[in-house]
């Protein structure tokens, strides 16, 4: 029999203890999130914007180039590929592939800054529900499932039509010149130039 | 002469009650000195706590001063606008579009409006760049406070949990003095028995202080 109860374990000791493993639980849990998580780098992330530059690039030149072909056969129809308007649809048509270049290079990366931020979010979630579970086993095991999940490619929608507006700009511009009126493009060269066999008047 | 029937059990209540007041003024001191202990360690903790939640802080705040984040956006800018640039190839070529027998000041031309319409695509790539280098940094800011966030939150939970565990430390720090209370109380208990003693024998000189009916 103890004297007044001192031979019982201490409370403030076992809670202090207690304390004591859950913070190393929690920062164990931590670490192995963590090491789950380190190979969304920053090479992990700019992988991504290349697959997505190599999904949508060669979308961008396919319909550029096919763009270019119908509005060169467009001009030639109307006798206008070696002149002014034929000159200025084209360099209207290369810059709007160009933006449309950047455009898609911003896109991918967009793609690439959303997927860190869903990593971001994943692992976010992960460290809370490791601060009120401290089971670093189940932190790790979901980070795992997680870190797996996050790792698969990700997938695009192709793009859609960028440039058929050209060919019937181009169509328009010709007829709108044969008709008379007056295209900016017109002052492109010189007035009075023997040059240009389809001056645009 | 002296009655030693009397004084004996004036005298032992007197040591009694002395090592009475010894002991509880032992156990107070105890129950003090524990308590402080407990007290001493609790802030220190709660101080490094502080501590690494302030360095943390510090950490993040060094990042977000004016001129760093102006820096952070620049360098965004710069970063964002040489992405798109790169994929900014264009095309060039006139030679599948003109017709062979297109005059030179035709094939210059169109030459000219290609370059121009690269050159424009381009610049449009470069501001591109510029105007997401703002968001990009904001980003970044978000990532860095909310992993501060989480650093913090950590800190804040130990600092609670602690701080909890603290009255239970302090209620055993009571508990530590309870034995030599308990013989302090006892002791006591004794002395004023042998003074009760001592003054119902009607011995000792001392004990008539006590005793009843004493005018």
């Amino acid at each position: 029999m103890c004297f007044m109860g001192g031979g019982g374990p201490d409370p403030a000791e076992t809670a202090r203890q207690q304390e004591i493993a859950r913070a190393a639980r929690v920062e164990e849990g931590t670490q192995s999130i963590n090491e789950q998580f380190a190979k969304f780098d920053d090479p992990f992330f700019e992988g991504i914007e290349k697959s997505a530059l190599d999904f949508f690039n060669p979308q961008v030149t396919d319909q550029f180039n096919s763009t270019r072909e119908a509005l060169t056969k467009s001009l030639a129809r109307n006798g206008n590929l070696d002149g002014s308007v034929g000159a200025r649809g084209l360099g209207d048509l290369t810059k709007a592939f160009t933006t449309e270049q950047a455009n898609v290079g911003e896109k991918a990366l967009n793609i690439s800054r959303d997927a860190r931020a869903n990593v971001e979010k994943n692992r976010a979630n992960l460290i809370r529900d490791l601060s009120g579970t401290a089971d670093p086993f189940a932190a790790a095991n979901a980070a795992a499932a997680s870190a797996a999940a996050l790792s698969r490619p990700p997938e695009f929608s192709p793009i859609a039509d960028l440039f058929s507006k050209f060919i019937d700009i181009g169509a328009t511009q010709v007829v709108g010149a044969n008709r008379g009126f007056k295209n900016p493009a017109s002052t492109l060269f010189g007035s009075g130039s023997s040059g240009s066999t389809t001056f645009v008047p | 002469m002296c009655d030693p029937t009397g004084i004996t059990p004036l005298m032992i209540s007197l040591a009694l009650t002395a090592a009475s007041t010894a002991l509880s003024a032992q156990a107070a001191k105890k129950v003090e000195k524990k308590r402080n202990n407990a007290i001493s360690a609790e802030t220190a903790r709660q101080d490094g706590l502080q501590k690494r939640s302030i360095a943390a802080l510090k950490n993040t705040q060094e990042e977000f001063t004016p001129e760093k984040q102006q820096e952070g956006i620049d360098r965004a800018g710069e970063e964002r606008s040489q992405r798109l640039l790169e994929n900014t190839v264009g095309s060039t070529d006139t030679t599948s579009s003109l017709t062979g027998s297109a005059p030179k000041i035709v094939q210059d031309t169109a030459a000219q409006q290609l370059s121009k319409g690269l050159a424009e695509g381009k610049g449009f790539a470069k501001r591109l760049g510029k105007a997401g280098a703002f968001g990009e940094q904001q980003f970044g800011n978000n990532i860095r406070l909310g992993r501060l966030g989480e650093e913090i939150n950590r800190f804040g939970r130990d600092s609670f949990n602690s701080a909890q565990i603290l009255p239970t430390e302090l209620a055993g720090a009571n508990q530590a003095g309870a034995k030599l209370g308990f013989f302090a109380d006892t002791l006591g208990a004794a002395g004023s028995a042998f003074n009760a003693a001592s003054a119902t024998s009607g011995g000792g000189a001392g004990s008539k202080l006590f005793a009843p009916g004493r005018p």
